[in-house]
C-alpha cells in the first residue's frame, strides 16, 4: 500500500485533534516521517485476518470493586501541583464553549 | 567464604547473605551504592532523581528493625532503583518527559508498596525514553545515558537508566517497565538479566502508562536468580489493577535447579534471518549449543506473522499511547504554558512539553484511531494481534521455550540511529512481538562479542510460566 | 404554517452509590469543599487505573430492565476522547457499541392513548469535574469527576412537549421507585440533552437537520427550551431557511438557547475499547436476580388502581406521584374490601390530608396517624357510621395534632353515639308527620327542607349525619 505524503492540512488536523501546537518546521518534518511510518504500519492490511477477533489482553471478565468508600487525597495534595486558590485549581478563563 | 567483591557489585542473593549474617549493615550497603552513584553519574547519567535521603532513612529503619529482632521483609536492606515511570510518594515522577518535569507524585505505585513492605531501599529514579518511547534512551527529555560497558554506546531502551544503573552498581536491581522490549533491550545491552512478565502478572497501578494493554512491570538484575527473588515479591493480584491476575504465584526459587534434560527449545526461523548481526547470531548459536549439552532438544519452528507483528505493534501501541497521554494537558500538573484560553494552554503546554518522539507517536496513534482510518489501522492491527497470539500459542505447544536473540544488533553507538525514527522502531523486532500477545520473556546474557559487547538471548514461555524461564535462564548462567 | 417538533432525549442519571464509578472516593460530592473528594484515579493522575463499580452497573441493568430493554450478554467500556479542562484524562470512560442495555421502550398515557417511546440504549459512564468562572480565571473542582452516570437515549419519537414532559416525569418517578437514583435536579442528579427539529404537520419522516441542546438541568427548563426552540426554528423555516445543524447551550433558566458549535460532520471521539478494564458478561442468572428487585412501576400501579378499583385517572396519578405516597396509600388499602371505601380513602387522603399537610408544611412521614387509621375512617363514612363532614372538620384535624388513636378521638368527641339508620328513620317519620305546613310549601320553597333537617338534628341532639338525614327525609317525602 503506497501512502501519499500527508499534507500540511492533514498534519494540522491531526495536531488539532491531539491538541499539540506544532512549529512550521515540525509540520514539515512530521509530514515526511508520519507518511513513512503510516506506509510501513499499513502492511497489517496484507494479512488475511478472516474472522479473527481480539477482545481483551486478559482472559478474566467482570472485574469489579465493591461500593465501599476509601481514602481520598487531601485537598492540598489534589491541587498543589499547579496554580490554585481556595482549594480550586486555577486556569485562565475558559473562553471556548464546551462541546 | 568471604566475599571480596565491592559492596555495590554484589548480587541481591549475596548481599542478603551478608546482611542477614550482619557482616554488613543496610546503611553500609546503601552508602556504598550511593557513593558509587556519586562516582559514576557524572559520566553515565542513569538517574533523573537520586533519593539519597529516602534511601538512608529506609536503610536505617531496616537496621533498627534488625537490632530489635523485628521481622524483616525478604529484600531487607537491598538498595534498588525504579524507572522514572513509577509513582513514589513525595518524589518527582517524569516518565523521562519534560511534560512532567517537576511533578511530585502524591501516591505510591503498587510495585513500590510491595518493595517497601519487603524492606528494600530506594536509591533513585532512573532515566528512560519518554513514556517508554524508544530503544536507546536517547529520546529522554533530560539526558543521554551511556552504557557503562562502553560509554560510547547506548544502554538500550527505553529503560536505559535502569540497565546502566544495575550494570555499574547504582542499586543491586532495578524495577523497569516493558511495553515493547523496554526491559529486555537494556538488560541485553548492559549484559544483565531482565524479565518481561506475563501481562497481568505484576500490578500496573502507579506505573505511568505507555500502552495499557502491553505495559508490564518487571525487574532488571545481575542474575536470573535475583530476578526470580524480586518477582516473588512483586507478582500477584492487585485490587487497584483490574487487569492483574489472581493466578497463583509459584515458588520461583524452587524451579531454578530443575534439570533441563529432555526439554525442547524452539528456534523461530523468522528470528534468525536477514537483519541479524553475524556476531550476535554466533553468540546465540553458541548458547543454543550449550543448551544441547545440558540435554535440551532443539527444534526449528516458524512464527509466520513475525513480519507483521512489529507493524501491528506500531499501530496499537501509539493508539493507546495517544489516549494515555491525553491527560498531560498542562492544567492540573506538570509543564504548563500560560496562555489566553484553556485550549491554548493545552496546545502550547503539549506542544512544548512533549518531545519529538512523544508527538510522533501521539499523532500516529491519533491517526490510527480517527474516523475513516480506524478500520484499516487500529481494528485491523487488533485482528493481526489475535492471529499473532495464536501463532505463538501454537508454537509453544511444540516446545517448552522459544529462544531468540533479544536484539538483532550489538549495543550501538550513541547518535547512530537517531536520524531515522522508523529504523529505530524496527530495532525492536524480536522484543515487541511479546507485548501484543501478553507472553513472558526473559533476557539472559548469552555471552560477549569480540569487542566484549554483551549479547542477550530471549527465552519465551507460555502465559504465567515465568518459572520455566527462570529455570532455563538459571541453568544457562550456572553452566556458562 | 403548522409545525410539529420531532424530539429525541438523552438523559443522564446519577445512580445511588456510595462511591464513584472507578475509584473509592465518595460520590456524595454535592456542596462539599472543592477537591476534597479526589484521588489519583478520578484526578487522572499518571499511572492511576480504573476499577468499575459493581453497584452502579447493577443500577444500570435495573433501569434497562425497567425500560423493557434487552441486557447485553457481552459488554465493555470504551474511551471517548475530547479535550476539556474538566475532563481529567482527556477521555471519558463510557460505552460505545456494547451498551449495558438496548432496544426498550416506555409506555406513556397521552390523552387516554398508550404511546410507546422507544429507548435506544442505556449505558454506564463517568461524570466530569466542574468548572466555574471567576473574572479572568476558571476554577476547577474535580469532586464530581468520576461520579457514575447512567445515560439513557431515546429514539426521536416525541412529537409534542407534553410527551417529553410526561416521559421525563415518568422516568424520574421510575428511578425513584426503583431506588436507582434520587433524581434530585437541584443536585444535578438528572440532566437532559435534547435533539430537536421541526416538520410540517402531516409530513412523515425525519427533517434534514437536527439541533442539539445540552446541559438542561430540570424538567421545567426542558419545557422552556422546547418552547424557545419551537419558536426559533419555526421562524427560520417560515423564512425558508433550514436551521443550522448545531449544538446549542442554555445560559440561564429562561430556556433561551445560543449556538455553541456548528457541527462539521460527526465528532471524532476516537472511541476504542478501554484496555484497563476487562470485558463484562451479564449472565441470565445475574440479570434475573436484578429483575427480582424491580417492584411494580408507577404507571403499572396507576393502571391497577384504575382497572381494579375504578379510580379516576387523575386520582390514580396523584396517588402514584411519589413512591412514598403510593406506599402509604397501599398500606391503608389492605384494610378495605370495597371500592366505595377505597375511593373514599383516596378522597380523604388527597383532598383532606394533603390540604392540611400543605398548610402545615408537613410531609407524609410527619403524620401522627397510620394509613390504617385513615382507611378505617373512610370505611366508617361509607358505612354511615360517621358523617363525612364530621370526619373532615372534627376527626382529621384532631388526628393531625393529637396523636391519639382513631377510636379515642371519635369517643372523645361523642361521635361514636351516632344513631343508626333505623332509629334515625323513625325520628324522621315523626318530624314529617308533624310538619304538614312546611311540607305543603316545599314545592315553592325547596330550601325549606333545611328546616326539617334542623328539627331532626335537634331531636337527635346532633348525633346524626345531616347528609343521611337529608337522604332519609327525601326518601320519605318521595322527592
Ligand atoms: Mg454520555
Ligand atoms: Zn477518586
Amino acid at each position: 500500500m503506497s501512502q501519499p505524503k500527508l499534507t500540511t492540512a492533514e498534519i494540522e488536523k491531526l495536531a488539532e485533534l491531539a491538541k499539540i501546537q506544532l512549529t512550521a518546521g515540525e509540520k514539515e518534518k512530521f509530514a515526511t516521517q508520519l507518511t513513512a511510518i503510516l506506509e510501513y504500519v499499513a502492511t497489517v492490511n496484507s494479512v488475511e485476518t478472516g474472522a479473527a477477533v481480539f477482545k481483551s489482553q486478559v482472559d478474566t471478565k467482570n472485574v469489579f470493586k465493591d461500593d465501599v468508600p476509601g481514602v481520598s487525597l487531601s485537598q492540598t495534595d489534589a491541587v498543589s501541583q499547579t496554580k490554585n486558590k481556595n482549594g480550586y485549581i486555577l486556569i485562565n478563563r475558559v473562553i471556548n464553549e464546551k462541546h | 567464604m568471604k566475599n571480596t567483591k565491592k559492596l555495590f557489585a554484589l548480587t541481591v542473593k549475596e548481599a542478603l547473605a551478608m546482611l542477614n549474617s550482619q557482616e554488613i549493615s543496610a546503611l553500609e550497603l546503601t552508602e556504598a551504592v550511593l557513593a558509587r552513584i556519586k562516582e559514576m553519574e557524572p559520566e553515565i547519567q542513569a538517574f533523573i532523581t537520586v533519593t539519597a535521603d529516602i534511601a538512608r532513612a529506609q536503610a536505617k529503619a531496616v537496621d533498627a528493625k534488625r537490632i530489635k529482632g523485628e521481622k524483616l521483609g525478604a529484600l531487607a536492606g537491598i538498595p534498588f532503583s525504579m524507572k522514572d515511570v513509577y509513582n513514589t510518594k513525595g518524589v518527582q515522577a517524569t516518565a523521562g518527559s519534560k511534560v512532567l518535569e517537576g511533578y511530585i507524585s502524591p501516591y505510591n505505585a503498587t510495585v513500590y508498596e510491595k518493595l517497601l513492605a519487603a524492606d528494600a531501599v530506594l536509591v533513585g529514579k532512573t532515566n528512560c525514553d519518554p513514556f517508554g518511547f524508544g530503544t536507546s534512551t536517547e529520546n529522554s527529555g533530560y539526558q543521554v545515558t551511556k552504557n557503562p560497558l562502553d560509554t560510547s554506546r547506548v544502554p538500550g531502551g527505553s529503560s536505559g537508566g535502569a540497565g546502566a544503573a544495575v550494570a555499574y552498581g547504582g542499586g543491586l536491581f532495578a524495577i523497569a517497565e516493558d511495553t515493547g522490549g523496554s526491559i529486555r533491550c537494556p538488560a541485553a545491552f548492559c549484559g544483565l538479566a531482565g524479565l518481561k512478565p506475563t501481562y497481568g502478572r505484576v500490578s500496573r497501578y502507579g506505573a505511568i502508562a505507555y500502552a495499557s494493554s502491553f505495559d508490564t512491570v518487571g525487574p532488571i538484575a545481575k542474575t536470573v536468580e535475583d530476578a526470580a527473588l524480586i518477582m516473588q515479591i512483586i507478582a500477584g493480584k492487585d485490587e487497584l489493577d483490574a487487569t492483574s491476575s489472581d493466578f497463583a504465584v509459584p515458588n520461583y526459587q524452587e524451579s531454578l535447579a530443575k534439570p533441563l534434560k529432555g526439554k525442547t527449545i524452539g528456534l523461530p526461523k523468522e528470528y534468525f534471518g536477514e537483519g541479524l548481526e553475524a556476531e550476535v547470531k554466533e553468540v546465540i548459536m553458541q548458547a543454543v549449543a550449550r543448551f544441547e549439552k545440558l540435554g535440551c532438544q532443539v527444534k526449528k519452528i516458524s512464527l509466520p506473522l513475525t513480519e507483521y507483528a512489529i507493524a501491528a505493534y506500531y499501530v496499537i501501541a501509539p493508539s493507546e499511547a495517544s489516549s494515555n497521554l491525553a491527560r498531560y494537558s498542562g492544567i492540573r500538573f506538570g509543564h504548563q504554558v500560560p496562555a489566553e484560553t484553556w485550549k491554548d494552554v493545552m496546545m502550547q503546554s503539549r506542544g512544548t512539553g512533549f518531545g519529538a518522539e512523544e508527538k510522533r507517536r501521539i499523532m500516529v496513534g491519533t491517526y490510527a484511531l480517527s474516523a475513516g482510518y480506524q478500520d484499516q489501522y487500529y481494528k485491523k492491527a487488533q485482528k493481526v494481534r489475535a492471529l499473532l497470539k495464536e501463532d505463538f500459542l501454537r508454537a509453544l505447544t511444540e516446545v517448552d521455550v522459544i529462544l531468540s536473540p533479544t536484539m538483532p544488533m550489538l549495543p550501538f553507538k550513541i547518535g547512530d540511529n537517531t536520524a531515522d525514527p522508523l529504523q529505530m522502531w524496527l530495532a525492536d523486532v524480536f522484543t515487541v512481538t511479546l507485548n501484543p500477545t501478553g507472553l513472558p520473556g526473559l533476557t539472559v546474557n548469552a555471552g560477549f562479542s569480540k569487542e566484549h559487547l554483551p549479547v542477550g538471548m530471549q527465552l519465551i514461555a507460555p502465559h504465567f510460566k515465568e518459572e520455566v524461564l527462570f529455570n532455563f535462564g538459571y541453568q544457562y548462567e550456572q553452566n556458562i | 404554517m403548522n409545525y410539529e417538533p420531532i424530539i429525541g432525549l438523552e438523559v443522564h442519571l446519577q445512580p445511588k452509590t456510595q462511591t464513584k464509578m472507578f475509584c473509592r472516593c465518595s460520590s456524595e460530592y454535592f456542596g462539599k469543599a472543592p477537591n476534597t473528594h479526589t484521588c489519583p484515579v478520578c484526578l487522572g493522575l499518571p499511572g492511576a487505573l480504573p476499577v468499575p463499580n459493581k453497584k452502579a452497573l447493577e443500577m444500570c441493568i435495573k433501569l434497562g430492565l425497567a425500560m423493557k430493554c434487552s441486557i447485553a450478554k457481552e459488554s465493555k467500556f470504551d474511551r471517548k476522547h475530547y479535550f476539556y479542562p474538566d475532563l481529567p484524562k482527556g477521555y471519558q470512560i463510557s460505552q460505545y457499541d456494547q451498551p449495558v442495555a438496548f432496544q426498550g421502550y416506555l409506555e406513556l398515557d397521552i390523552a387516554g392513548d398508550a404511546r410507546r417511546i422507544r429507548v435506544t440504549r442505556v449505558h454506564m459512564e463517568e461524570d466530569t469535574g466542574k468548572s466555574m468562572h471567576e473574572g479572568e480565571f476558571t476554577l476547577l473542582d474535580y469532586n464530581k469527576s468520576g461520579v457514575p452516570l447512567i445515560e439513557l437515549v431515546t429514539e426521536p419519537d416525541f412529537t409534542s412537549v407534553e410527551e417529553v414532559l410526561k416521559f421525563s416525569k415518568r422516568l424520574r418517578q421510575i428511578v425513584r421507585y426503583l431506588d436507582i437514583s434520587d433524581a434530585d435536579m437541584e443536585k444535578g442528579q438528572m440532566r437532559y440533552e435534547l435533539n430537536m427539529s421541526l416538520r410540517k404537520v402531516g409530513e412523515r419522516g425525519l427533517p434534514n437537520y437536527k439541533v442539539e441542546v445540552k446541559n438542561i438541568s430540570s424538567i421545567s427548563v426542558l419545557e422552556k427550551v422546547i418552547g424557545f426552540e419551537f419558536e426559533r426554528q419555526s421562524a427560520l423555516l417560515e423564512k425558508g431557511e433550514r436551521p443550522a445543524q448545531e449544538t446549542r447551550g442554555i445560559r440561564d433558566l429562561t430556556g433561551a438557547t445560543y449556538s455553541q458549535r456548528v457541527k462539521e460532520g460527526a465528532d471524532d471521539y476516537r472511541y476504542f475499547p478501554e484496555p484497563d478494564i476487562p470485558p463484562m458478561e451479564f449472565s441470565p442468572e445475574e440479570v434475573a436476580i436484578i429483575a427480582k428487585t424491580i417492584i411494580e412501576l408507577p404507571h403499572e400501579k396507576k393502571n391497577r388502581f384504575m382497572g381494579k378499583f375504578g379510580f379516576e385517572p387523575d386520582t390514580a396519578e396523584t396517588l402514584i406521584q411519589s413512591k412514598k405516597t403510593a406506599f402509604w396509600f397501599e398500606r391503608g388499602l389492605v384494610e378495605l374490601s370495597d371500592n366505595e371505601s377505597r375511593k373514599e380513602f383516596a378522597k380523604l387522603l388527597i383532598s383532606d390530608v394533603f390540604g392540611l399537610l400543605k398548610a402545615e408544611k408537613m410531609k407524609l412521614t410527619d403524620l401522627k396517624f397510620t394509613p390504617n387509621d385513615l382507611a378505617k375512617l373512610a370505611a366508617m363514612i361509607i358505612q354511615g357510621k360517621l358523617p363525612r363532614s364530621a370526619a373532615k372538620h372534627q376527626v382529621i384535624p384532631e388526628m393531625f395534632t393529637s396523636g391519639k388513636s382513631l377510636e379515642e378521638i371519635i369517643k372523645a368527641k361523642g361521635l361514636d353515639q351516632q344513631l343508626d339508620e333505623v332509629e334515625l328513620k323513625s325520628i324522621c317519620q315523626q318530624v314529617v308527620a308533624s310538619s304538614a305546613k312546611i311540607i305543603a310549601n316545599l314545592d315553592k320553597n325547596p330550601n325549606a327542607i333545611k328546616a326539617l333537617i334542623g328539627q331532626v338534628m335537634g331531636r337527635t341532639k346532633g348525633k346524626a349525619d345531616p347528609v343521611l338525614v337529608d337522604k332519609l327525609l327525601k326518601e320519605l317525602l318521595g322527592r
